[in-house]
Formats: structure tokens, sequence, C-alpha cells
């Protein structure tokens, strides 16, 4: 059986190698069999067992101190009441969000009739029922002296998107607060405006105003009212 | 009792054989704890562990006092090693319910004894913590793969981007300071408290050796 020497022991570091079990079985008992004679190796490899052992059972209790990660979800959210509960209220709103009205805004929908406005010189309004989606369709005159050689309505540059004539449209109640605003699309000449609202309104009466711009010369001006019996025949 | 340096020659053998109580408790000691370092190694169970070194001082000690002697005296620690080594594969085919192995078969290691537990103490724990805690976080790192994880060292150097000596130098560094760490404390190494325990049972071990061999 080969003896290592001491030499070779110190600088192979063979005493902290031992210790680990990073030896070859050669390299093991030839080290075995030089420690056995030699005192200074072996309180060195005593030392290396010592502080391995120790390591050892130091690395196993942090590894079983460690907070389970449900642990320490609640101790986030004891510790931060406010933002916790803002977190919760958060995740509720996305959680309703994705589970209730985005999929009833991707289902299918029955075509809703239009209410045909005619202009507020009709003693007896238009009549919504108030479950009803609102479709409107009113005539879209252009009004004269408003529409250059190319037919486009002036003051209305800035709504032209992408090369399309827009218009600006608003829907006010009887208070005349606003329920529903926008740019939409011009119709084309001699076709009527089309707009669809998608809000559900309380029974009363209702105006829409179409503008050139949001800011321009109002084009035109229809009221109708809502109720909540089904709606009379025009 | 200190081990410290400690040489073996004719002189030593001769006062064992003669049943000097000083030499015997170092006798006891020393090689106790040797054979304890040594099976340890090999993962053998505490209670193989203390069977194998009763059986090997008894052994050691029959040769000295009733056989015929040493050859080299200065060698004496050498000859315990293969006294150890031959009762180690005694036991183990004695143990064994299948054919014995080659020798170069590795041992087969028993995970679920704790075999550290008499050199594990609170006091130590708190000491290498401290060590641990003024390392780097990736020597940390490698330490823990070594020691808790018990990772392959190659696999561990590749994963960190260090050598192999890298890895045994930081073992070094680190357990030098636990030592000094330790003599601050205590004015002596940890491996001379280490073994008190194991001093004692040798003691006991080699005096009652000696009783039964005088009296037979």
């Amino acid at each position: 059986m080969e003896v290592m020497d001491h030499e070779t022991a110190i600088q192979t570091k063979a005493s902290e190698r031992y210790a680990i079990g990073d030896l070859s079985s050669i390299e093991r008992e030839a080290f075995e069999e030089h420690f056995s004679d030699c005192t200074q190796c072996m309180d060195d490899v005593s030392l290396a067992s010592t502080f391995a052992a120790n390591a050892k059972a130091v690395f196993r209790e942090r590894a079983q101190a460690k907070p389970k990660p449900s642990g320490a979800f609640l101790n986030w959210l004891f510790a931060r009441p406010i933002p916790a509960f803002a977190a919760i209220v958060l995740a509720a709103v996305i959680g309703y969000q994705n589970m209730v009205v985005i999929p009833e805004t991707k289902a299918p929908r029955s075509v809703v009739a239009s209410v045909t406005l005619d202009g507020e010189t009709r003693a007896a309004l238009p009549q919504v029922k108030a479950a009803d989606a609102l479709r409107v369709q009113m005539p879209f005159d252009r009004p004269a002296g408003s529409a250059n050689g190319s037919g486009e309505l002036k003051g209305s540059e800035e709504l032209r998107f992408s090369g399309e004539l827009k218009v600006y449209v608003e829907l006010t109640d009887t208070l005349g607060n606003a329920v529903s605003k926008g740019a939409v699309a011009a119709p084309g000449p001699n076709q009527p405006l089309d707009l669809y609202f998608p809000v559900r309104l309380n029974p009363g009466r209702y105006t829409v105003v179409v503008r050139a711009d949001k800011a321009g010369p109002e084009i035109a001006r229809s009221a109708f009212e809502v109720t909540s019996q089904p709606a009379k025949t025009q | 009792m200190s081990v410290e340096f400690y040489l073996f020659d004719a002189d030593y053998v001769r006062r064992l054989a003669e049943g000097d109580p000083a030499t015997d408790a170092h006798f006891g000691t020393y090689f106790g704890k040797f054979i304890f370092l040594k099976l340890r190694s090999r993962r053998v169970t505490p209670e193989m562990i203390e069977d194998v070194r009763q059986e090997t001082m008894l052994r050691v000690l029959k040769v000295l006092r009733q056989g015929a002697g040493v050859t080299h005296p200065e060698r004496f620690g050498s000859f315990v090693n293969s006294v150890s080594n031959n009762v180690l594969l005694e036991f183990n085919h004695k143990n064994s319910k299948h054919p014995p192995m080659d020798d170069d078969t590795p041992e087969p290691f028993d995970n679920r004894v704790d075999l550290d537990a008499s050199i594990v103490t609170e006091e130590r724990k708190r000491m290498v913590a401290a060590v641990l805690d003024e390392l780097s976080a990736k020597d940390r790192e490698i330490l823990r793969l070594v020691f808790f994880e018990d990772s392959d060292r190659s696999v561990i150097c590749k994963r960190l981007k260090v050598d192999l000596d890298y890895l045994r130098v930081l073992l070094h560094r680190a357990k030098a300071k636990f030592q000094t760490a330790y003599v601050k404390k205590h004015g002596t190494s940890p491996y001379a408290a280490n073994f008190f325990l194991m001093s004692i049972l040798g003691n006991a071990c080699v005096l009652g050796l000696t009783i039964l061999l005088r009296w037979k």
C-alpha cells in the first residue's frame, strides 16, 4: 500500500478533501496510512471533519427554517394592509372583467332595430325602450356652404384620421350632461348617419348632437325619449 | 487529554506493551479518534465504529503484550491502521448476507444514521454559521452544495464557474477561520475538545482490555 508523504498531503489539501469525501479510494488509503502516524494531519482531518459536520447541520437548519411561500404571502399581507387591500380589489376587478365583462362583449347578439330620428320638428318624440341597446339613424345634410368642391366639411380637419372624414357626436340627457360622445365616420353624400351607443339609458329625454368637430358648428340635432314601456310603433 | 504532536518510536511501543497508564491513555485517545475519522469517511454506523475500535485495540494490545510485537515501531500508526482495515473487512463480511466483494468495491453507505452527532454542538454551529456569513454569497453557495446537497464536485465547479482548487482553498480558509474563532474563545483547538468523550471511552476501553489480557 502506498503512503502519502506529508508535503503531498499539505500541497493537495488532502485533509479537506478527505473530510468531504473528495479523494479516490487509493488516495484515501494512502492518506490514512500517512495520518495514522502524523498527528498534525490527523488534527487537520479532525478539524475539517468538525467544520464539515457543523456546516452541514447549519445549512440543514437554514433550509428547514425557510418560510413556506404561502406563509410569506400572508406575512406580506398582514404587514402592509393598505397595499394588500388595494391589490385584492385590483385582482377582483381584473377577475370580474376577465370572467364576466370581456366574455359578454365577445358573445353573439341580435341586431338591434334602429330608431329613425328626424330632427326636432316633430311634436311626438321617437321612443326607445330602456332595456334596448341604442341604435339611431338620423338625416345628415351637409349645410349649404360648408362643403368645398370635394364634398368635405370645413372646420373638421382635426377629425380627419387616415384620410377618413369624421364628425363629432354627443348624446346628452335632459340636463345637458354628456352620456356618450366621440368621433364617428361621417356618412357619404345622401346617406343617413347611423349611430350605435353602447350604453343602457334610464327613462327620460335625450338629445343627439352632431358637430363638424368637438368645438365646431352644430350640423344636426335630434331628440328621443327612453321609456320603461315597450317602444311605440312610429 | 490533548493529542498534540507525538512521535511513535520503540520507547512508546515498549511503554504501551508494559501497560504504562499515560501511554495507554494516549493510545486510546489517539487511535479512537483515528478509527472514528477513518470509518466516518466510509459512513459506517456509530455502533460498528465502536465495535471496530474495540476489536482493533484488543488485537493491537494482544500483539504487543502476548505476541511478537511490531517490527517497525516508528510506523506504529500504520500498523494500527492495517489491523483496523482487517477488522473492518471481517466485520463487513460477517454482516453481509452476500458473497464477499472485491476490495475495490466502494462500501455501501447508510444514510439513515447521523454519523456527526458526536461532533456537532450548538456552539460550533454558531461559530460555523458566523464563518459562513462572512463569505460571499457565491462561496457560501459552493459550500452549501458541497456539504448540504452533497452535489458532485465537478457539477458544482461547472455550475458556479470555479475550479476544484478554488473549492479546496475555499474550504481550507473557512476551516482556518473556524479554528481561529474556536481558539479565540476556548484557547484550544476544537479537535482537542472534539474527542473528549472518545478519549474517555478509548481510555476505558484500553483499561478494560489491559485487565482482560492480564487476567487471561
